[in-house]
Parts: C-alpha cells; structure tokens; sequence
C-alpha cells in the first residue's frame, strides 16, 4: 500500500467513533420519530423531518470529523508531523476520510429520507408540484460542496490556531483564533458587496429552466411561477469560491510544513 | 568479560589489554577466530567503533590478523605471542616497581620484600 | 552531514538556545548531555524540522530543514504515544508503510531482540515494552540520520540494557549518524564516540569520548563535572 493509501486507512481508523456516533443518533432519533410520529399516525412524516434535518446538518459534518482528527493529532503533534509526505497530502488523506464517513452517512440518511418520503402521504401532491429529483440531486451535491468548502476554512485557522499554541496557552489561542475568523468574515462580507467581489462571480450565468416545478404553467397569469421556476446559477461564484478555497488550502498546507511546531 | 571499564583510560585500551589476557590464560588460542565487531560490541556494551579500533591496535601488535571475508584471527606465530608474554610482564614488572619507588622503597628493599613474599606464597600453597 | 549555523531559538520570552553551531559527521554515536531544560529536546527537533530557529540555519545532508527532512530523519521523542488503536505488528506494518527506507526484515529482527508481542495492545504496553517498541520503530529505517530523545529515560535497568543492545546491535555505522540525549550518561558511556555538553542553551564542549580519556584521563560523567564547575566559577 502507498503512503498516502496507508494513511488515509489509519485517518479512517482513528475516525471510526467520530463516523459511528452520528449514525447512532440518527437511528435514535429516527426510532423516536417513529414512535411519537406513528402515535398521531405520521410516522412516515416524522421520519421524513428527521432525515431533511439530518442530511442538511451534514454541511457542517466536515469540519465536525476534522476537528475531531486534528484535536487528537494536537495530543501528538511529534507522531503526526514526523512524516516525509507534503502537507497537503497529509490534510488530503484527513479530507477523503472524512468524505468517506460522510458520503456513507449521507448515504444512510439520504436513503432513508427517499423511503420515508415515498410513504409519507404528502408526497404524491409534492410529486405533483415539484421536481423531486431535481430537488434532490441539487441539494445533495450542495451540502457535499459546502461542506467540503467549510472544512477547508475549518483546517485553516486550525492551523493558526496551532500556530498561536506555540506563542499562548490554548484557551487564549482559541480566542485569537476566533477574534481573528470574526474579523476576516466581517471583512469578507464587506467586500462581497462590492461591485469587484460582484465582477469577479456574477458571470457565466446558466439558467435552469423547468428545474424545480413539475407543473406546466400556462402564460396567461403565471409569470410569477415560471420566473421562480428558474434557477440561476452562476459558474463565476463556483469558479471564486474555488480558487479561494485552493488558496486557504495551500497555504494551510504550508503552515503545517514550515510554521507549525510540536 | 561484562564486567566494566574504567573511566580515565580510553576504552579500546582497556579492550586490548583484556583480550590479550584472554590470550596469556589460554582462553583464546593461536588460530582462534576473535567474535566479530558487533558481536564483540554486543558482549561487553561498547560501540562497534571501539571495538574494531581495538582489533586494528591488535593487528598493528600483530597480535591478530584479519583475513578477508572471514573475520580476525589470533595469530599462529608463537614468537609474537612469546613476545607479547615478555612484553606484558616487563610492563606490569615496570609499573610495579614505579609505584613502590614513588612510595619511598628502593631496589633491594623491594628485591628482598618480593622474594620472601613469593617464598611465603610458595609455602601456603604447599 | 547534520549542520546548525548560529542558530538561536526563542520560545516566547524565553530562550532555548543561544548561538548554536555544530557540524556532525557520519559514522558516529554522539550523546548530547546536559541537564533537563539545557536544550537537548530542542536541539533534536530542530535537526527534525519540528520546530524552526528563530535565527540562523539548520541542514541535513546540506538540504535546509522542515518538517519533511523526516524522510532522511528517523526521530524517537521522548513522548511514547502511538496511535492506540493499532496494535504493535499493525504499527511496524503502518510506519513501513508510511517510510519508504523502512526494512520490515531488520524491524522483524529488532522486535524479536526485543521480546516484543506482535499483537499486543498498544494501550495495554507496558512503559518499558513502549520503549522497546520505539527503539524498534526508529532503528528499522535505513537513514542516515537518527534521532533519539532520552532513549532510556524513567525505564528500568533490564530494559535500559536491551536498548544499549540494541543500538550496538542494528545502528549501521557505515552510513548512519546517531545522536542521543540523555541525562543518564553512565549507561551508554561505553557506546558513545563523541560527547556534546549543552547548558542553558549553549553548547560548552564538545569531544572525542576516547580522546577525552587520553588527554585528560576523564570520563563524561568527571568531564561534564569539571566543565559544568568551571562555568559556575
């Protein structure tokens, strides 16, 4: 096995209650659903608001299972960063483990949202109205992109914040770290009202029409409905949040090869 | 062999001096093959560098020789060994008579003392 | 082969080391001695790439120093945690894995030296068998540089010899360069070709074990005390 294989396996690993404890709550609350919904005899219903709450949590699973991993390598940072691989290799292998536990988490409550929803009685009229599948493929893809973008913010200023463990204690590295995540995010928000951050995303706009609703709108009184049935997605935004999220990530990499200390 | 060596003199002198006691007792014998550097490191704790110093100190004496391949050997010519025999006793003779003159004895004082020391010794043992 | 060019470290307020040179050849056992706090944990990590100087520069085999020497770097710290969840055989397996000069062969031999079960609970490891599982993990690669951090510290006497062994036994001193800190010199006395005496962040001599005992008929233990009293005075 290479490297890199090896040590995804052992990030796996070491990541197995952090990919165990979700599910079991899930499964718990899914009984509980279940049993309170099935009372009122909406059981199917129940389920189904567990599993949407469940799948759209999972935009933070990510940075979940990493602070996981990264607290437990702080323990032995000797361990850890005594290792010929490159940086990103190293946050790479955390990364797909990562995505692996959530992907057969997502998985676990995707297919259990579908069941559920299929014999929830409300669905046939939302099948009616919407395009479930549509629906379904968009949301799912989004909550992997963000969470998957999250996470890199997430090893980012983890990686300063070991950084300024070398410098303070750990509770006040925290705070810095915090301090300094609170002012980079008003700054950012600042400037993606400025008319560059809106040059530099709103282009390369596709329209997807039809994409959300099943029912065929007639022109006469229903220019409101087909101006929602348009999704409007813009490669720019896709394409920026990309790049600075390559950025943050190599230079997280660089920290961990040059800066970070045991 | 284990037993440790003493802190004001270099090591591979110390390990020289035992294997050619090894050899006076006839614990080692003209032909036989010395333990390997290692494994001599490994018998009385000390870095495989010493010890291979040691050998060559040996082999400048001519006491052992290596042969290629093979390993280092005590040599089979008695005249060195002889040699060595005389070698050793002159210098612990010479020691001995250093300190006892550092002491105040002089040579018939210590002629005399040693003679009725071994005469003694010679009687106890018989 | 390992190189640190004035090299000061700062910890904060505080000062580790001060104007720190060294040049280190290859072929060697070098104890770097001192007492606890001198600089020798620092020292190591440095050469490791684990922490960074705060002035001056750090080499090995002329290349500068991160984190990633760790391919020409085997590092023992003083610390013995493991991943728990492996067992010893998964271990060796996982650090063969992940050093490409590891020879599982030489591991294989060192663990059995060692008396070490191969399925044992990394957990359940005694503090001296984490020793010997150290000692095997650092001494299986082949690589030029070793570094081992208090080797034989808080172990006892029994397990403190099988390690002196086991040096003697698996170091490659053709092609390898060892470096040792330790406080408890008398133990590994015998093994060392050259000695480094740190305090307080300096170095204060640095010699030839057996040189030392021609020239000045001293040992460590009586050279360190006589050079630490000259400080002092």
């Amino acid at each position: 096995m290479n490297a890199f294989a090896s040590l995804t396996k052992k990030e796996l690993r070491m990541g197995m209650p952090v990919f165990l404890v979700p599910i079991i709550i899930f499964i718990v609350a899914v009984a509980a659903a279940a049993f309170f919904g099935g009372r009122s005899g909406v059981a199917a219903e129940a389920i189904a608001a567990v599993s949407v709450a469940a799948v759209t949590m999972q935009i933070f699973y990510l940075i979940y299972y990493l602070n996981f991993s990264l607290k437990a390598e702080k323990k032995k940072l000797h361990l850890w960063l005594h290792n010929p691989l490159p940086g990103y290799s190293m946050l790479l292998a955390k990364l797909s483990a990562g995505l692996i536990s959530m992907l057969a988490t997502l998985l676990i409550t995707g297919v259990t949202l579908i069941i559920s929803a299929q014999s929830a009685g409300f669905i046939t009229h939302l099948q009616n109205d919407f395009n479930l599948t549509n629906i379904g493929f968009f949301s799912g893809l989004h909550v992997v992109l963000i969470a998957i973008d999250l996470s890199i913010y997430f090893v980012f200023f983890y990686m300063i914040y070991l950084l300024f463990n070398r410098y303070f204690g750990g509770f006040l590295s925290f705070c810095s770290t915090f301090v300094l995540f609170g002012v980079s995010t008003y700054l950012w928000g600042k400037f993606s009202e400025t008319a560059i951050h809106r040059s530099l995303t709103s282009w390369g706009e596709i329209e997807l029409n039809g994409f959300v609703f099943n029912r065929k709108f007639e022109n006469n009184g229903f220019e409101f409905f087909t101006e929602f049935d348009t999704v409007h997605v813009f490669l720019g935004s896709y394409l920026f949040e990309t790049i600075i999220v390559f950025i943050l990530f190599f230079a997280a990499s660089w920290m961990l090869d040059r800066k970070v200390e045991v | 062999m284990t037993d440790t060596f003493h802190s004001s003199t270099p090591i591979y002198s110390q390990l020289t001096e035992r294997i050619n006691k090894q050899i006076l007792r006839g614990e080692l014998k003209p032909g036989d093959k010395l333990p390997s550097v290692r494994e001599m490191g490994l018998k009385v704790n000390v870095n495989p560098n010493t010890v291979q110093r040691t050998y060559r100190e040996l082999e400048g004496m001519m006491i052992v020789e290596s042969r290629r391949g093979q390993g280092t050997f005590v040599t089979e010519n008695q005249s060195i060994l002889q040699e060595m025999r005389e070698r050793l006793k002159q210098e612990e003779i010479s020691q001995f008579v250093a300190s006892m003159h550092e002491m105040g004895y002089d040579n018939e004082e210590i002629e005399t003392g040693l003679q009725s020391y071994l005469t003694k010794d010679k009687e106890d043992t018989e | 082969m390992i190189e640190l060019e004035n090299v000061n470290k700062r910890f904060m307020k505080k000062s580790a080391l001060q104007d720190v040179s060294l040049e280190l050849t290859k072929g060697k056992i070098i104890g770097l001695v001192g007492e606890n706090g001198s600089g020798k944990s620092t020292t190591l990590k440095l050469i490791a790439g684990l922490v960074h100087p705060s002035k001056g520069s750090v080499k090995v085999n002329g290349n500068p120093v991160d984190r990633r020497i760790a391919s020409q770097v085997s590092y023992l710290s003083e610390l013995d945690d493991y991943y728990g969840f492996y067992n010893v055989g998964q271990t060796i397996d996982f650090f063969a894995e992940q050093f490409a000069d590891f020879n599982k062969e030489k591991a294989e031999e060192i663990r059995a030296f060692m008396k070490l079960d191969p399925d044992a609970k990394l957990k359940q490891l005694s503090k001296g068998n984490r020793g010997r599982l150290k000692i095997v993990l650092t001494l299986a690669r082949e690589v030029p540089v070793i570094l081992m951090d208090e080797p034989l510290s808080g172990l006892d006497p029994m397990v403190r010899d099988s390690i002196v062994k086991g040096l003697i036994s698996f170091i490659d001193l053709e092609h390898q360069i060892v470096l040792i800190t330790t406080h408890e010199i008398k133990e590994i006395e015998t093994i060392l070709d050259e000695v480094i005496a740190i305090r307080d962040g300096r170095i204060i001599g640095h010699h030839n074990v057996e040189q030392l005992r021609i020239e000045e008929n001293q040992g460590i233990v009586e050279w360190m005390t006589s050079i630490y009293d000259r400080e002092i005075h």
